[in-house]
């Protein structure tokens, strides 16, 4: 079967030849997830404190009349 | 509501970090490629997450076209913006694994040619939100919404239509799996799904907020036009 089809797990000496290899790209990979997530939340904490500022200043005018 | 969320913030937290550790340490090394398709329990589990959304962003739209309910907009605005940002995480990490893999970052092959079609389809449908101001706007956005989800199924199946470079399906496909590598690969799914849940719904919330904080802008300057600065 084609490599692109049966993904087995490596034997002993292959699993220790190739723990060591190509760790950076998984590395980036992992950590490119992770940017995109955080930087979206980050997006989505501040939209939500610039609305809680709109919400303060929607409020002033009314506590005034 | 507002108590359940950050029981299950932590819950959803707890679960990614399982979900890592397994990854990264319980599942078994691949025989071929080594430790680099460990990238395949993020990339795989975001692919079928924005998948899911991309539906979710599909029957909101339709439902929306029918019933014209507010809700329905926002849910669909709220699933294709996290769709997308699922949809990224597969158009970033799937170079990252076909570098050390093919000895390529990328090739015009009909999967990754069809995902990078249905990535720009749904960007440009959140362009369509972010700046159109037309009354017309959510109906316009539904009905390019309805057209995106088409590509979906395309993008899905390219890989049993084509003959193609990215791999086949190792589930369903003819293909096969080691059944630890397979519950590994569910983990992270299940992980994934609860945290776009999660991000989904306090998106929800926040788009409904500046929903209503617009209403009561609009309100405010209806009745006083001249102390209005917005």
């Amino acid at each position: 079967m084609p490599w692109n089809r049966c993904w087995t797990p490596a034997g002993a000496r292959d699993e220790r030849k190739d723990r060591m290899s190509n760790n950076g790209y998984l590395f980036a990979a992992y950590a490119a997830t992770w940017i995109i997530h955080i930087v979206y939340l980050g997006t989505i904490v501040s939209r939500y404190s610039r609305l809680k500022r709109e919400i303060e200043d929607l409020k002033k005018p009314a506590v005034r009349s | 509501m507002n108590r359940a969320f950050p029981i299950l913030g932590i819950l959803t937290a707890i679960l990614l970090s399982y979900a890592l550790y397994q990854a990264l340490v319980v599942a078994p090394t691949e025989q071929t490629m080594g430790d680099v398709q460990r990238i395949f329990y993020y990339h795989v589990p975001s692919a079928w997450t924005a998948f899911v959304l991309f539906f979710v962003n599909f029957g909101a739209s339709v439902f929306y076209l029918i019933k014209r309910k507010p809700a329905a907009d926002i849910v669909a605005l709220v699933s294709a913006e996290v769709g997308v940002v699922f949809c990224t995480v597969v158009l970033v990490t799937g170079p990252i694994w076909a570098r050390p893999v093919w000895g390529i970052w990328w090739t015009w092959d009909m999967r990754l040619t069809s995902t990078l079609v249905l990535w720009l389809i749904y960007v440009s449908y959140l362009f369509l939100r972010r700046f159109s101001s037309s009354g017309q706007t959510p109906t316009l956005a539904a009905a390019l919404a309805v057209l995106g989800a088409l590509c979906v199924p395309f993008v899905y199946f390219s890989i049993w239509f084509f003959r193609t470079q990215h791999p086949q399906p190792v589930m369903g496909g003819g293909g096969s799996i080691d059944p630890r590598m397979l519950h590994v690969l569910l983990i992270n799914w299940l992980a994934f799904s609860c945290f776009a849940f999660l991000v989904c719904w306090s998106r929800y919330r926040l788009e409904s907020l500046q929903r209503e904080v617009d209403q009561a802008h609009a309100l405010e300057s209806l009745l006083d036009p001249r102390g209005s600065t917005r």
